[in-house]
């Protein structure tokens, strides 16, 4: 019994040591402050972007033969040219659609272009299709921050297209790249 | 009878051992050795950081010559206000990996703020810098601990560029 009694104790003590031990054995830390290797942090501030129309697209004045049967294209450049085709004469002061866009200097704008409806009086329509390189283009703002670009484009005529005077809005959208 | 009674005290003794003590079953001297309940400095692994990802606020439109600041949190939320009009899809929180000792508890330390410096020697700068890590952060049991953080932009006097700025982060073992 007496036996016992004092291993009891003996564990007793034990058991309080073993909890307070941590906060007196734990070595102190050792290792210095390490730093990551440098690390940037980025933003790039612009202004909202402008956009202004200088030019209507116009096709001028297109005849049709009368040898004119399936649909032919008739493409205008970016400086205005109309390339005819064999069964339409044209001729009036064609003009491609030009737009000035501006905003923070040297930054790169991409330029949306949908293609759009012509109308005429009667009801019909034509579809005007901007050109590759009209959806392609990705004017960059100068120094600055202005740029402008042109929108060329193909509309279809065939002996079946009704005369008229076709006339639409073309939705054009930038935004920087 | 003198024979059981050293017996029954023996059960009773070692009863009273499971109940007492964490410790194994193994005589050790208790007053002599320190337990180790962390690994010792000399044998753990040094800690160190990658920054995984840049803080990258893309790009904001400033309308007007006014101020706005931008705020990116640590969870990938952003939101924009006074001058500043949108904030691009690009924005990207700053992630870091802290490398070490599995289990071990440490410290990080970011800046309270960052200078971003543009063009024309024009600054902006992040502040209110928060993490997601937790308040006793500890490297897992893979040996790395990731987290992320985000800041607070302010811009004002109508200056536009690309701003870039160096900072660091720190960690050590606590």
């Amino acid at each position: 019994m007496d036996k016992f009694t004092r291993t009891l104790s003996l564990l007793g003590a034990g058991a309080a040591f073993v909890v307070a031990a941590p906060a007196l054995a734990a070595p102190p830390s050792t290792t210095a402050v390490v730093a990551s290797p440098a690390a940037t942090a980025r933003a790039q501030i612009v202004d909202p972007l402008t956009l202004t129309k200088t030019s209507d697209l116009d096709f001028g004045t297109l005849v049709k033969k009368t040898t004119l049967g399936a649909a032919e294209t008739v493409v205008i450049d970016e400086s205005g040219v109309v390339t005819c085709t064999t069964n339409l004469l044209c001729s009036g002061t064609p003009t491609a659609a030009s737009f000035d866009v501006a905003g923070s200097a040297d930054q790169v704008v991409k330029v949306y272009i949908a293609a759009s409806t012509l109308t005429a009086p009667g009801g019909a329509t034509l579809t005007f299709t901007p050109s590759s390189s009209a959806v392609t283009t990705s004017p960059v703002l100068d120094g600055s921050g202005n740029a402008s670009f042109k929108v060329a484009g193909s509309i279809d005529v065939a002996s079946t297209t009704a005369s008229g005077i076709y006339v639409g809005n073309m939705d054009v959208t930038v935004d920087y790249n | 009878m003198m024979v059981r009674i050293p017996s029954v005290s023996m059960a009773l003794l070692l009863a009273v051992m499971d109940l007492y003590s964490p410790m194994p079953a193994v005589a050790q001297c208790r007053l002599c050795v320190t337990p180790s309940t962390g690994p010792e400095a000399e044998t753990a692994p040094p800690v160190k950081l990658d920054v995984e990802t840049n803080l990258d606020f893309d790009r904001l439109v400033l309308g007007g010559s006014g101020s706005g600041s931008a705020v990116l949190a640590p969870d990938g939320s952003r939101s924009t206000s006074g001058a500043i009009m949108t904030l691009g899809g690009r924005a990207m929180v700053g992630t870091v990996i802290v490398h070490g000792e599995p289990g071990r508890a440490v410290r990080v330390s970011l800046p309270g703020a960052i200078t971003l410096y543009g063009p024309t020697g024009s600054e902006v700068r992040i502040d209110s810098i928060r993490s997601d890590l937790p308040s006793l952060p500890r490297i897992g049991s893979n040996g790395s601990l990731s987290f992320r953080f985000g800041g607070e932009l302010h811009v004002s006097g109508g200056a536009d560029g690309n701003f870039r700025g160096d900072f660091q982060v720190d960690v050590d073992y606590l």
